[in-house]
């Protein structure tokens, strides 16, 4: 999937319940650019990223890729939409129950083409993650900065047009910090959409960004 | 990239498969166990069925017995006389049989008549002469020993060895005699004969010439036509077929309980359902992965439990399966059933294996492609 631009317009989302509300001005999200989202806990910044993910959908506005409102798809047409998206969730979840160069595979597997160019992707992504020594290794048995590495592989293995970054940082030391963000500075020069949400100072200093986009307080917890 | 191909789903459903092999054992086994099960009482029933077909078709168009106030009663010899001028019979044919009791249980005796002569000569045995008893391959067990039968008479005979396995269907589970013996066994007198054995021009006058042919005797007659000795047969196929209903059971109830694991196990897996879909799979790559994962184990055990149900049915010799099934107490001869009717009969007992199996492996991703991946992810393992 290439992609030139994902924008939003007049973009909110509205939870019931907790009172939370994120209204986010027009926004376009150029192919080979990266951007910062930043803001205090609760400002809505995973919540942004699970609505360009086609995760969630807008209570209001839309989401454009390419000028298709993505945010208007049907439930299979936003699967397809995600098979273009490398998406590192907050907590990193993984497959429990399998090694961590499969759940790098785990996007790839749907894929046609044969499995060992998929394989090859695989050791590539563990490889700019710098977590090679990890692929055999049950998940089970991996700290939080690990598995944080493995889901980050597992978002770059497809080589997605659109790279969604939820706290990359937040579980690493300071010396994996530059290889992280590294590899996704990488994604964005290849022409991809990269937008990396996170509130780690370490993160803002090491990112680079080519835009960077504060979201406010939201009044309620966080999300 | 494109979706499509299932070599990497495949090998990612194997992997699942492999990582639990406990479960996929068990399941497997239970699986090809009631295959198996299921598939050698279809077997036996519609060989068993094929068989008496094959018995009533090759035997004669009409039998005609007498009856009186106490039932069967013995035919005079000269009722052949008076069969055969009756229009449309082609040939009458006394017959000398009945039931006498053995060592271990009753058994079918017959005179041996002049076609069974000619089918004992091509097979190189001379016909058993007074004193002496041939029996068929279903009576091996009373071959080469000293036989002795009741019926109207008590009879001290010499067996000699069984007939060979491929003697036709009507000589399977018979003691043969020689006319005198069989008449003083069965209590008839030389003049006297059990039945006629008629046959017609054609099978369309089977059922318009017994009026005729009983008309033809100065005393009461019951005339049988193929379709009613076919009648009698399926009547006792249906009395198995309630036999079997029962037996499966069981097994349906076996079934059941697997299905149900089956579905908790793969419901028990949401989380990682909503995770694939965060990561792109489709509700067809979902329901694929849980199709491949059941059928690589459902598969090869109904594979497996099939071919051991064809084996324990048609393998020469094997008499278990009968004997365990349908309660038989002699071996059955071998069956004949055409391949294509065996292969439908393991291609319904596999549907009927691999259809609930598979739906209910699919079902849990049906399930989750309704609910949304975030939700599913939030929900955890629930």
């Amino acid at each position: 999937m290439s992609l030139a631009r994902l924008e939003t317009r007049n973009l909110e989302h509205a939870r019931a319940g907790d009172g939370f509300h994120l209204r986010l001005p027009d926004t376009v999200f150029a192919a080979g650019t990266l951007t910062l989202l930043t803001g205090p806990t609760g400002s809505g910044k995973t919540t942004l990223l699970h609505l360009l993910a086609g995760l969630l959908r807008p209570t209001a506005g839309e989401i454009l890729a390419d000028g298709e409102a993505v945010s208007r798809w049907t439930a299979a047409h936003r699967d397809r939409w995600r098979r273009g998206v490398g998406l590192l969730l907050q907590h990193a979840p993984l497959l429990e129950d399998r090694r961590a160069d499969e759940n790098v595979l785990a996007p790839l597997v749907p894929l046609t083409g044969p499995t060992a160019p998929k394989l090859a992707a695989v050791a590539a992504a563990l490889a700019a993650v710098d977590s090679v020594d990890l692929a055999a290794r049950p998940v089970r048995e991996l700290s939080g900065g690990e598995r944080q590495r493995v889901a980050l592989a597992r978002a770059l293995a497809p080589s997605p047009a659109v790279l969604l970054l939820d706290e990359p940082t937040a579980h690493q030391d300071d010396a994996r910090i530059p290889a992280l963000l590294a590899a996704a500075r990488a994604a964005r020069d290849r022409g991809a959409v990269v937008v990396v949400a996170s509130h780690d100072p370490r993160a803002m200093a090491a990112a680079a960004p080519d835009t960077e986009i504060r979201l406010g307080a939201a009044p309620g917890p966080a999300c | 990239m494109s979706r499509g191909a299932p070599s990497t789903l495949l090998l990612w459903a194997l992997r699942d498969v492999a990582r639990r092999p406990g479960r996929a054992l068990v399941d497997g086994a239970a699986l090809a166990l009631l295959t198996a099960f299921s598939a050698g009482v279809l077997l036996l029933v519609q060989g068993w069925s094929a068989g008496v077909t094959e018995l009533v078709d090759a035997g004669p168009s009409l039998v005609v017995r007498r009856v009186d106030a106490g039932g069967w009663a013995p035919l005079p010899a000269d009722a052949v006389e008076l069969a055969a001028h009756v229009v449309g019979v082609t040939s009458a044919r006394p017959r000398v049989w009945g039931l006498a009791a053995a060592a271990d249980g009753a058994v079918t005796v017959r005179a041996v008549s002049r076609a069974q002569a000619e089918t004992l000569a091509a097979l190189g045995l001379d016909i058993p002469v007074p004193g002496q008893a041939l029996v068929g391959p279903g009576l091996a067990a009373l071959a080469d020993a000293p036989l002795v039968l009741r019926a109207a008479a008590e009879l001290e005979l010499r067996a000699g060895p069984p007939l060979p396995g491929d003697v036709a269907p009507a000589l399977h589970d018979v003691v043969l005699l020689a006319p005198s013996d069989a008449r003083a066994l069965l209590g008839l007198h030389p003049d006297q004969i059990s039945d006629l054995a008629v046959t017609v021009h054609h099978a369309a006058e089977e059922s318009a010439i017994t009026a005729d042919l009983a008309a033809a005797f100065p005393y009461p007659v019951q005339v049988t036509t193929r379709a009613e000795a076919r009648g009698a047969a399926v009547a006792a196929l249906t009395r198995d077929g309630g036999l079997v209903t029962l037996m499966l059971g069981p097994a349906l109830l076996g079934l059941g309980l697997l299905l149900t694991a089956a579905v908790r196990d793969a419901g028990a897996r949401r989380r990682d359902l909503g995770l694939l879909k965060t990561l792109g799979w489709s509700t067809s790559d979902l329901v694929r992965l849980h199709l491949l994962r059941a059928a690589a184990v459902a598969v090869p055990a109904v594979l497996v439990g099939g071919a051991a149900a064809w084996l324990a049915v048609f393998t020469p010799g094997i008499t278990w399966p009968g004997a365990l099934l349908l309660g038989w107490r002699t071996p059955p001869p071998p069956w004949t059933l055409p391949v294509a009717d065996a292969g439908l009969a393991l291609a319904a007992v596999a549907g009927a294996v691999l259809t609930p199996w598979l739906l209910a492996a699919a079902l849990p991703a049906v399930r989750a492609a309704l609910a949304d991946p975030d939700d599913l992810l939030r929900g955890g393992d629930a």
